[in-house]
């Protein structure tokens, strides 16, 4: 299966994007020759030529146009249907003298000469930009898509051709070259159609902007006489329905008119002022929305002046090109009820002036309170903020003060036990001295001094200012009962009491005991 | 107007030195035509003549500055004399400063009525409203601080730690609460009136399509400005610009 087989085997068509269609074949591989196109070249082209597969037609409906004018018109493209088509874009009209509304294409088939085509149709709307002679005409971009097929007759033998030429030629009994062997060649070119194979080549693709035949156009400016005084540019034939969101408001309350212009013409030069601003009316600039046959424009009017019946009409002016006159069309007036403000009669501003029998209130003030310079809350004032952040500032300063301070504290107790540790250390030194010289005097000096030591650091007093009466307060008599002995003992000294002699190491372990008891006393 | 009063009394040391220095600064300042005093307007009030008394009360408050008897007064002479919708934003203006007074919002609902606009407030941001924003801020901050102080207190003293945690939840509670409801009555800051039914425009001048049309005495959000045209939002999340005249702001902007 061939390339252009596979191709033909694909559906028709899809839209690739707003302006892109793809257009493949289903046809029969082998063209019919093909017309004469509108816009072919003087000289036949060859029959794989991409620009004989497809060509386009404009069609116009008048020559004679004026400017700014709406015209239909029709653009039909033909593609042989043994072609694969992508379409590339929209139709553009060449020059910027015109402009062209292009909507999506339609799509059908036509035949034309014998020869099948598929067509694209755009039916769009153009308009002429300014008045002069033009030769007008359209370009699609496309690209092309075939394959050339050759039909070659079925190889003969020269030998096997001769026989079959003439089987009998020889053979008098069938009169030589006679009515049969007219026959028999006949036959033979008949039998070569049929076994005939298809020679198909490189498959071609070609992108090309086919064009259009011109068509020539007169285009025509709109008159300046006889232009009527709200006359915007607007060519066409137009019609004009003006409508009112409600019937009854109050003095200075808004409507909202709507003006929908209808009909056939270039809805882009429809422009409508609207209701004039007068002393019944304060009117603001309509804004407009457009379809594709209309285009509809909404006013915020409000009434100054109770009273007023019904809403002015407003007009239209158009230049009308089928009788090349102008023509002006007016909106009928809308019936409305204008009532008085809230109260009893209305002023211009909407307010109602003084009503003598108003509703009943409260009584007034008698004092003027305490006025104060302004309404907005303290909290968007910035000394509001000043003084929350003094705020936080004082407290984060006390904070970092106390902080630093208790961080202070302990390191000072730290650096205390410390030296008391040291101190108990050299102490017990002393302590392992007098023991070997069995210095009772000095051993109980130094475990005294050990234990006051001890304690001074953790209770953060002097060493010497703790006695015995000092750790009864503080750790109770029965601590106070186990270090008695060596307090006494010291005592014993400078009190000349007698001393036995009595083995010091006992007392080494007692004082130990003491100082690493205290040491847990301390961590409970 | 028990509150109202209770105010009064409560700052008139202040306020007789302010009027006082008020007065004679606005004495002299314009010497030759003499400023209207309370009593000129209310004699005006009491006589009918109702323009007059609002414009005398106006006076007067542009001289000395906001208060509620003023701006209540005002209220009434605008409802009086049939401009409703003024007389809302007088009213609401008073409110501002004093949110439970009865006779403010008994006038306000009256005002609201004669001009066919409803509250556009709902229960919560009526509750919020209960109290002004000046007082829910002072609330907030104060309760801030104490439950920083109670919460520092607790941290430093170990036999204060439960009294401190205590004190610092629940103050911490009353700030919490406190903030939601001045998130709620903040929303006035940016609140604005339509004094006139006036179009909507869909940009900043004066040439500019209509987009659509407010209300008068409609409520609408300030989103911005541009020359003398204010960006508003109104109550269905419409917005567009409005010529400045048109719209006053709750809270007038300090420039």
């Amino acid at each position: 299966m061939n390339a252009l087989q596979r191709s033909q085997r694909r559906l028709t068509h899809s839209t690739l994007a707003a302006f892109a269609v793809l257009v493949t074949t289903l046809g029969a591989a082998a063209a019919p020759a093909l017309p004469p196109s509108p816009n072919a070249p003087s000289a036949p082209p060859a029959q794989s030529s991409a620009s004989a597969r497809a060509f386009v037609r404009l069609e116009v409906p008048k020559r004679t146009l004026y400017a700014g004018e709406s015209v239909p018109i029709t653009v039909r493209a033909y593609y042989r249907v043994d072609t694969g088509v992508t379409v590339t874009g929209a139709p553009t009209v060449t020059g910027t003298d015109f402009t062209l509304r292009a909507g999506d294409p339609v799509q059908g088939s036509a035949v034309l000469g014998g020869v099948s085509y598929r067509v694209l149709t755009w039916k769009d709307h153009l308009s002429p930009v300014k008045a002069g002679r033009y030769a007008l005409t359209v370009d699609i971009p496309s690209t092309l898509e075939w394959q050339d097929i050759v039909q070659r007759p079925a190889p003969v033998d020269a030998q096997d051709d001769d026989e079959l030429a003439d089987p009998f030629g020889n053979d008098p009994f069938f009169g030589g070259s006679g009515a049969f062997q007219q026959m028999h060649h006949q036959m033979q070119r008949m039998m070569q159609q049929a076994f005939a194979e298809p020679e198909v080549g490189a498959v071609q693709r070609r992108a090309l902007v086919l064009r259009a035949p011109q068509v020539a156009v007169d285009v025509q400016s709109v008159p300046l006489v006889g232009r009527p005084t709200g006359f915007d540019g607007a060519v066409g034939q137009f019609r004009l329905a003006a409508h009112a969101d409600t019937a009854s408001v109050r003095v200075g309350e808004p409507i909202t008119l709507s003006f929908r212009v209808t009909g056939e013409g270039n809805f882009d030069r429809v422009d409508l002022p609207g209701l004039p601003a007068s002393s019944d009316w304060k009117t603001y600039h309509p804004n407009s929305t457009s379809g594709p046959s209309d285009k509809t424009f909404h006013q915020a009017v409000v009434p100054l002046r109770a009273g007023i019946a019904a809403i002015p009409s407003t007009s239209l002016s158009y230049f009308d090109p089928e009788s090349a006159k102008f023509v002006t069309t007016a909106s009928a007036s809308i019936p409305v009820t204008v009532a008085p403000g809230a109260g009893a009669a209305a002023t211009a501003n909407g307010n109602v002036p003084n009503a003598a029998s108003g509703p009943v209130l409260s009584a007034n003030a008698d004092s003027a309170g305490r006025p104060i310079a302004s309404l907005e809350p303290v909290f968007t004032r910035p000394w509001f903020w000043i003084a929350q952040g003094s705020g936080a500032a004082v407290l984060g300063a006390l904070a970092l003060a106390l902080g630093t301070r208790k961080r202070l504290r302990a390191d000072a107790n730290r650096t205390r036990r410390r030296e008391a540790e040291r101190a108990v250390g050299s102490l017990r030194g002393a302590m392992d001295r007098a023991l070997a010289a069995q210095d009772r005097a000095a051993f109980f000096v130094a475990a005294r001094s050990a234990i006051q030591q001890a304690l001074g650091a953790r209770w953060q007093l002097e060493a010497s200012a703790i006695s015995l009466s000092e750790i009864e307060a503080r750790l109770g008599p029965e601590e106070a009962d186990k270090l008695r002995a060596v307090f006494d003992a010291d005592a014993a000294r400078f009190s000349g009491a007698s001393q036995r002699q009595e083995d010091l190491a006992p007392w080494k372990d007692i004082v130990e005991r003491e100082l690493e008891h205290l040491n847990h006393l301390e961590a409970a | 107007m028990t509150r109202v009063h209770r105010s009064i009394r409560r700052g008139s040391g202040a306020v007789l030195l302010t009027l006082a220095v008020s007065l004679s600064l606005a004495g002299h300042a314009s010497a030759a035509v003499p400023a209207p005093t309370q009593d000129d307007a209310n004699r005006a009030f009491g006589e009918g003549r109702y323009p007059l008394a609002a414009q005398e009360f106006q006076q007067i408050i542009t001289q000395k500055g906001y208060s509620a008897p003023l701006l209540f007064d005002l209220g009434n002479a605008y409802l009086k004399g049939g401009e409703p919708v003024k007389a809302i934003l007088a009213y609401e203006r008073a409110r501002l400063l004093a949110p439970g007074d009865a006779a403010i919002s008994a006038n306000l609902t009256t005002a609201r009525q004669a001009a066919s606009v409803p509250d556009p407030s709902g229960r919560v941001t009526q509750a919020a409203r209960s109290l002004s924003m000046n007082t829910w801020a002072w609330l907030a901050s104060g309760c801030f601080w104490a439950a920083v102080l109670a919460l520092g207190v607790a941290a430093s003293y170990k036999r204060c730690r439960v009294w401190g945690i205590a004190v610092a939840t629940g103050a911490g509670l009353i700030f919490a609460s406190a903030l939601g409801a001045l998130c709620l009555a903040s929303r006035q800051l940016d609140s604005a009136l339509v004094l006139q039914a006036a179009p909507v425009l869909v940009s900043p001048f004066d040439s500019a399509q209509s987009d659509f049309a407010l209300t008068a005495g409609s409520s609408v959000k300030l989103l911005g400005v541009r020359d003398h045209y204010w960006l508003v939002r109104d109550a269905q999340g419409r917005s567009g610009w409005v010529d400045r005249a048109q719209v006053e702001p709750l809270i007038p902007r300090q420039s």
